[in-house]
């Protein structure tokens, strides 16, 4: 749209064209200050590229990172299952080796503890002076699997089957947290993502990355 | 420019944001205390529209003027009195060690300004608009917008008490 300025105003012969020419141009050098780009992404339901089951994730444009975001996706149900049935099965293994080891010289059966010390007797906390080797021996060991599935994967191990979202909040996220929206408290939720095409999504990352 | 279409499309997405975020967000801070907010709504109600706008630009300013002054209204008095006394120093402009005017000293210039001149100073300044433009905008005749552009310009240069020279570069 090129429609032509009105004629100039008397007023401004009053500061002559040479002057407003060098006023303007010295206001217009002043860069002013933008939106943070990454607020919008986040606001158009960027930050999680699943989160409104589009088929690829937001960053389609690096390889390893759809390799790792779809391993990641697959992990957070499918480990949730294969964890609970290890736990489940490691359990059940630490109830019989603890009711082997609680075997007293009499053969009877005693309540199992898992903080039995060396010299058999039993406590809530475990010896402070026992030797480490023979606490090791008796202690029983935290299930490694139940607590570490995937170093990629970010999702929570425990939370079953149904917790097949990524509950992971990135630092963007969290301190976006604190923005107000017109000047308001802002609620303790984040704001819903908004239902931006992939496409624009895409754009909207790169312009992020670029300016980044 | 449909948002879903190609990569020429996603580059207009791009190259909206950019060019025009700061200006739009200078138009709405003339009028509201949350400018960044009321730029990224109507980004994000630009990329909704259906169809699209055939003029998004035009567009944008249309709806971040209204947004704007809809958030001003729903400010609360209060909040603007302890704005108001507590002073602080407010640069609406980006720190950079090449420009020739102070930020600073340039916002101070432009609040003390009335609400409509100072919104036909940045339309015109750092959002380039042409005095028909504005005045569709804002509802008035080009010869007014050119009238109180003028003056407020005026009134910026005396109030920042520089002299031509001083204004231009090295």
């Amino acid at each position: 749209m090129t429609i032509p300025d009105p004629s100039p105003d008397p007023i401004e012969n009053k500061m002559g064209d040479g002057g407003q020419a060098s006023v303007e141009n010295s206001l217009r050098s002043l860069t002013p200050k933008g939106i943070d780009l990454d607020q919008l992404v986040y606001r158009a339901g960027f930050q999680d590229g699943f989160r409104h089951g589009q088929a690829t994730p937001i960053n389609s444009s690096s390889a390893h990172s759809v390799e790792v975001q779809s391993r990641s996706r697959r992990l957070s149900g499918g480990s949730a299952v294969v964890g609970g049935v290890v736990g489940a099965l490691a359990a059940s293994l630490i109830m019989l080796m603890s009711t082997h080891n609680s075997r007293d010289d009499t053969g009877g059966i005693r309540i199992a503890d898992p903080w039995v010390s060396a010299d058999g007797e039993t406590s809530i906390l475990p010896a402070v002076d026992s030797p480490s080797t023979a606490e090791s021996q008796t202690k029983p060991v935290a299930v490694r699997s139940l607590v570490v599935t995937d170093p990629v994967d970010q999702t929570l191990p425990l939370g079953g089957v149904l917790g097949t979202r990524s509950l992971y909040r990135s630092p963007v996220e969290a301190q976006l947290r604190s923005v107000s929206v017109y000047g308001e408290e802002r609620s303790a939720e984040p704001p819903p993502p908004a239902n931006v095409s992939l496409p624009l999504r895409r754009a909207l990352l790169l312009e992020v990355e670029r300016s980044s | 420019m449909q948002p879903d279409g190609n990569s020429a499309a996603k580059f207009e997405y791009s190259a909206l944001v950019r060019s025009l975020g700061p200006g739009l967000t200078l138009l709405a801070r003339q009028w509201c205390d949350a400018p960044e907010d009321v730029v990224q709504e109507a980004f994000l109600k630009l990329f909704h529209q259906t169809p699209f706008p055939e003029n998004p630009r035009a567009w944008l300013f249309k709806v971040v003027r209204r947004d704007a002054l809809n958030a001003s209204r729903a400010q609360s008095r209060r909040k603007k009195r302890e704005q108001i006394s507590r002073g602080e120093r407010v640069n609406w402009f980006c720190d950079s060690i090449e420009e020739s005017l102070d930020g600073e000293l340039v916002t101070r210039a432009l609040k003390s300004q009335p609400g409509p001149i100072r919104e036909i100073l940045v339309l015109r300044l750092w959002n380039e608009l042409s005095f028909d433009e504005i005045a569709e905008l804002a509802g008035i005749s080009p010869r007014t917008a050119s009238r109180r552009y003028q003056s407020g310009l005026q009134a910026i240069r005396s109030q920042l008490n520089i002299k031509l020279e001083e204004f231009t570069r090295g």
